[in-house]
């Protein structure tokens, strides 16, 4: 007997596991176990997209919690109109980014710099620091990019997109992107001539 | 505005710099654990009554229609003064 509600409980999870993010989104309107599929399948890329944008572990947790608290609580007035549902995330994970840095304006945030970097084995001690000191800087530049710019890059270098598939996300056609990107890497390797002079 | 540009060897490099510098960190999964099951114990939002949406187009449209009233008022009055 409890192995069959077990195993229709585990249907049910599974059906919801298979289900497109726009169905979960209809059905997580009324059913809080399909928002939760979607939590778990977007989890990861929001917390580095947040990451990224605020530069330490502890801040990118308690804003990813609010950005799906947020949906959460929006999730009714989520329409889809051919706009994928990690679009109206990322425009949700924004705002909190947003309302944050405004909020914390006189306290800023820890900067990337003071994260801990895995560097793996390497001996040598010196090359190392180099290495971690460009790695820094590279960081430090992408954060002082405007936040559309910051927010291309997470997507292009961490989740691994394509240009037409950041388009769906931010809005663009794959054109626009591209252009968009060349722009992005003009502007960062501007900054990272000013960091270079200032250091 | 931006005058430099970009060559494909700067492009290569650049590209190469942030491959290098981003990693793609997950979060801990305790904090994935106990987000969710904060997420899941969330008390749910009642929904707005099917009135509330009916009354807040009803009182747009009123204010809409008074302000058209108004701006024929006051140019009717205008015109009757000059």
């Amino acid at each position: 007997m409890d192995d069959s509600v077990l195993s229709t409980s585990d249907t049910a999870d599974s059906a919801l596991v298979d289900k497109d993010d726009q169905s979960l989104a209809r059905r997580a309107k009324i059913e809080r176990e399909a928002f939760g599929v979607l939590y778990e399948r977007h989890v990861t890329a929001i917390y580095r997209y947040v990451y990224y944008r605020v530069g330490n572990q502890e801040d990118a947790e308690d804003l990813t919690a609010r950005v799906f608290a947020r949906a959460l609580k929006h999730i009714r007035n989520y329409n889809d109109r051919g706009v994928p549902f990690t679009a109206w995330l990322y425009r949700i994970a924004h705002n909190v980014v947003v309302n944050h840095h405004r909020d914390n304006s006189r306290h800023p945030a820890v900067p990337l710099e003071e994260v801990e970097i895995f560097t793996g084995q390497d001996d040598d001690h010196d090359q190392r620091i180099d290495g971690d000191r460009e790695r820094n800087k590279l960081l430090r530049a992408i954060r002082l990019l405007p936040a559309e710019r910051q927010h291309l890059i997470v997507l292009k270098f961490v989740e691994q997109m394509q240009n037409n598939e950041i388009g769906q996300i931010m809005g663009r056609s794959e054109g626009a992107i591209k252009s968009l990107y060349h722009r992005t890497l003009l502007q960062l390797r501007e900054i990272m001539d000013d960091l270079n002079v200032a250091l | 505005m931006m005058t430099s540009k970009l060559t494909q060897e700067d492009v290569a490099w650049l590209e190469s710099q942030l491959s290098d510098a981003i990693d793609p960190i997950s979060p801990r999964s305790e904090f994935v654990t106990r987000a969710r099951a904060e997420l899941m114990n969330l008390p749910a939002q009642p929904a707005l009554p099917a009135w509330v949406n009916s009354a807040a187009l009803a009182a747009v449209a009123l204010s809409l229609v008074a302000l058209v009233v108004a701006i024929f008022f006051f140019y009717q009055h205008g015109r009757e003064t000059r």
